[in-house]
């Protein structure tokens, strides 16, 4: 699979980022990083453990590197996610 | 040598996003990281040679705005700039960043070409910054150096006669100077400045000059000294005086002023029991008051031919009883305070004092204060610099000119350009010729610069400019420096050139605190905002009024009110300014008039103590707006046809989204719809149901009042936005419109009954809410026709 068949898949915009990070080799080395993010891991045990604060920061970090990946369709699902989380005090 | 790399701090939590940074920025850097807030600090403790900081907002442990806050108080962000990294594009953050001292920011999605150029122009900025303050230190060191040199070797002269000990002259610099430092922390009463001290100081050394007319034989007398001897001895005060009259030199030179003082009245005595004319306390200027002190000081502490040399002990035991005389017991307390200092620094041989310190001190204090004095070519040069400098510190980047009338050389430095080009010098025709500046715009930048003045010395123009080769609409902005002599003359111009729609802003100038300001200030801002904006002034919204502000800064109540501007003669609708006004905020507005579109920042301002809405209005032809933040922002598409309805000459919808922001706090909101608009557009054609749409919006603008809003929100759906208007006289106005509906005919098609629905709410907030439950009854309306509800 290409790099842009890859976005095409998961609903982000291949043109812009790689117009936006000057190369195709730069976007697909930290495409290939993403998953190995620890930000995931500490959402869902964040979340297990009802701690809605690390929760907001996880789930924000998540976000930031999906904005910047323009892994769009991820993006606009952690957006709304954070938007109904519990508040905290 | 190569030279060493910068040093930037890449602060976010996620290490994606630093690397990806780090990517970003490639090799020209060295890189250091922090996760979080608190980690950030250690590092910038650890490394006080960090160039840039990149800063996210939201952090585990302490957030971006606490590090912001801790560099403000430790006074990091003098030295190192910060550019924040915003996820969202949230103004209220980015806002509050600016704030607390935060010079850019860069927002997700990092964009690599948008990232570089904001690090590589805050990086040069600070870097100019920094390279002019070390140029100045530089040079007051070397001036003052050899003052103390020149007076140093004139008072030494006088001493050698008098067979005192050497570093006589030297004790008495170092003593008055300590002495000044902490009567200046300890009182205003003096009003001492850095450069006060440093002229006391250094005309200390001529306190004895009236010495070279006392003879030998009395002079340097071992012993004590008969009346009559003692009676010539006390005649150099005044001797020293008159030489310093006699001078063949200006008397306005602040060195003599202070030298006459010193030499006259360093005898006197605080209780009025001093030569030569008996002053009696404040009556003896300060500056002989401290010089006499350390000359006490140092008579006691030194060895005469007439006595041994006193411990400092015993010297300040016989200060303070009285034994030499009264002193001011400010000075004494002084004295006191200074003891350690004292007896450390004149243990110390004069070429170990430190003279930078006392320069570096001497330069910041004149890069803070408004006013330089030109004494000289030197300071004159710097000053040049200087305003140079403030001209080009809102604009890093873009195509900035520096144009020297005499050489006729311009130098020419090209931030757009990758790798920066600089230094390239020109004439001016050359200049021009370069980036294809048309004959025709040559000459109004000529006689833009010909308007200047001294006192407002900025101009601007736009103008077609050829940048590599492309061919783009930019403004050339210009200030003209002028020479300092009796007949002022234009030396040189500076100048930027930004295309029009680039990133350039006024927010700098634009977030600046507004909260009471004087005057004067309040003229310099509106200078600096006459650079991005086709107008700039000040209005009392509540009773119309504009004000002028006169050279001295005071305020002048010009004849015409506010809405004349717009060819109107009566109030706008929804005036901005009031709005700015009971916000205490900013507004943004859009003032459509026969002539085109305009768009208008209001926002709330302090000038002496009286409140006024500053206005910033920009004739949008050329396709740039701003945001209420100052920053241009382009419309792909514009003209005043934009935002009109063709069909029924009602705004449009897109005229109400751009202005949703500065809608809030509305009264009234109604929506109307047309009923069985479908059914007359199928059974008559659609020119006729336009020729009803046409006939309704006539109807509907006939009710309504011209400070009133009407929307073509849908195709057969109106809008109506009632700003200040009383519940019952709303309900009034529907009933109304609904009438003058019923009774519209549309020619030639006498069956057709027009009639509409309408919903309206009075006082809802927000204004989406507001809508939504008007478009409910509405619905409600049409749904029982005839029934209007509330």
């Amino acid at each position: 699979m290409t790099l842009q068949e890859f976005y095409a898949q998961i609903g982000g915009s291949y043109a812009d980022t790689v117009r936006r990070l000057c190369s195709e080799s730069f976007v697909l080395r930290f495409v290939k990083k993403y998953p190995a993010n620890p930000s995931f891991d500490e959402l869902c045990e964040a979340v297990d453990r009802s701690d809605w604060e690390s929760a907001f920061r996880a789930a924000h970090t998540l976000k930031g590197v999906a904005q910047n990946l323009g892994f769009d369709r991820l993006y606009a699902v952690r957006w709304i996610w954070m938007r109904y989380m519990p508040q905290w005090d | 040598m190569i030279p060493e790399k910068q040093k930037i701090l890449i602060v976010d939590d996620s290490e994606m996003n630093r690397a990806i940074l780090t990517g970003i920025l490639d090799d020209g850097y060295d890189f250091l990281e922090a996760e979080n807030g608190l980690q950030a600090l250690d590092v910038l403790r650890a490394h006080r040679d960090i160039s840039l900081v990149l800063l996210d907002i939201v952090m585990p442990e302490l957030d971006g705005f606490g590090v912001l806050s801790v560099m403000g108080e430790q006074h990091w962000i003098d030295q190192t700039p910060v550019i924040m990294i915003s996820a969202e594009s949230d103004s209220m953050l980015v806002e509050r960043a600016y704030q607390l001292g935060a010079t850019d920011y860069i927002s997700r999605p990092f964009d690599k070409s948008v990232v570089r150029r904001r690090v590589m122009n805050t990086l040069m900025l600070y870097g100019k910054q920094k390279h002019l303050m070390r140029m100045i230190t530089e040079q007051v060191y070397r001036r003052e150096k050899s003052n103390r040199l020149m007076t140093g070797i004139l008072s030494h002269i006088v001493e050698f006669r008098n067979a005192e000990s050497g570093p006589h002259v030297q004790h008495i610099q170092t003593v008055s100077e300590l002495l000044l430092r902490q009567l200046a922390r300890k009182t205003d009463r003096y009003a001492l400045t850095e450069d006060d001290i440093a002229l006391i100081s250094t005309a200390s050394a001529l306190h004895d000059i009236g010495k070279i007319s006392i003879p030998d034989s009395i002079l340097n007398k071992p012993g004590k000294l008969t009346a009559e001897e003692f009676e010539v001895v006390k005649t150099h005060a005044a001797v020293g005086a008159s030489i310093l009259q006699n001078l063949p030199m200006t008397q306005d030179e602040p060195l003599i002023q202070v030298a006459y003082q010193i030499c006259r009245w360093h005898h006197e005595r605080y209780d009025g029991h001093g030569y030569p004319d008996g002053l009696v306390g404040d009556q003896i200027p300060i500056t002989a008051q401290v010089v006499s002190l350390a000359d006490v000081y140092d008579a006691l502490t030194g060895e005469r031919c007439y006595k041994k040399a006193y411990p400092h002990e015993t010297a300040v035991r016989m200060i303070q009883n009285g034994e030499c005389g009264v002193f001011n017991p400010l000075l004494i307390e002084c004295l006191l305070d200074i003891q350690d200092q004292l007896q450390r620094e004149i243990g110390t041989p004069p070429e170990a004092r430190n003279f930078s310190l006392a320069a570096q001190r001497i330069s910041d204090h004149m890069v803070r204060e408004d006013d330089l004095p030109f004494e000289n070519n030197l300071q004159y040069r710097l000053a040049y610099e200087r305003e140079k400098q403030t001209f080009f510190a809102p604009f890093a980047g873009g195509l900035q000119f520096d144009y020297n009338i005499r050489q006729d050389r311009a130098s020419v430095s090209d931030y757009t350009a990758d790798p920066v080009c600089e230094n390239r010098t020109f004439t001016a025709e050359e200049l021009l010729r370069l980036y294809a500046v048309s004959p025709e715009d040559s000459r109004r930048l000529r006689d833009a610069a010909k308007q200047t003045t001294p006192e407002s010395p900025d101009a601007s123009i736009s103008a077609t400019v050829t940048v590599r080769g492309e061919k783009t609409l930019c403004r050339i902005a210009i200030r003209t420096l002028w020479s300092r002599e009796s007949i002022r003359r234009i030396i040189g111009v500076v100048g930027y050139v930004v295309p029009i729609g680039t990133d350039h802003s006024a927010a700098p100038a634009l977030s600046l605190r507004m909260n009471n300001i004087t005057g004067l200030r309040a003229r310099t801002i509106l200078q600096e905002l006459q650079l991005y904006f086709d107008k700039v002034r000040l209005v009392t919204p509540e009773d119309h009024g504009v004000y002028k502000l006169n050279e001295d800064g005071s305020l002048k109540r010009r004849e015409r009110p506010c809405y004349a501007i717009w060819g109107a003669e009566q109030v706008c609708r929804n005036c901005a300014g009031c709005k700015a006004l009971s916000d205490k905020n900013r507004v943004v507005k859009l003032e459509l008039t026969k002539t085109g579109i305009y768009q208008v920042i209001a926002k709330s301002v302090v000038v002496e103590g009286r409140p006024f809405v500053l206005e910033l209005i920009s004739r949008s032809d050329v396709g740039i707006w701003f945001d209420s933040h100052g920053k241009k922002i382009l419309l792909e598409k514009y003209g005043r046809d934009f935002y009109t309805d063709a069909l029924t000459g009602a705004y449009c919808r897109q005229y109400f989204e751009d202005q949703r922001a500065s809608l809030q706090g509305e009264d009234g909101v109604a929506m109307i719809d047309v009923d069985h608009f479908k059914e007359i557009n199928d059974a008559y054609g659609h020119p006729v149901g336009d020729v009803a749409l046409k006939k309704i919006v006539g109807a509907i603008l006939s009710c309504i009042r011209s400070t009133d809003m009407l929307i073509r929100y849908g195709g057969d759906e109106f809008l109506v936005i009632f700003p200040q208007i009383q519940k019952d006289a709303f309900t009034l106005k529907m009933r109304y419109i609904q009438d003058v509906v019923s009774r519209l005919a549309v020619d030639g098609y006498p069956d057709i009954r027009l009639s509409v629905s309408i919903g309206g709410v009075h006082r809802v907030e927000p204004l989406t809410e507001a809508i939504r439950q008007a478009d409910q009854l509405m619905y409600r309306d049409k749904a029982n026709k005839g029934v209007l509800r509330l």
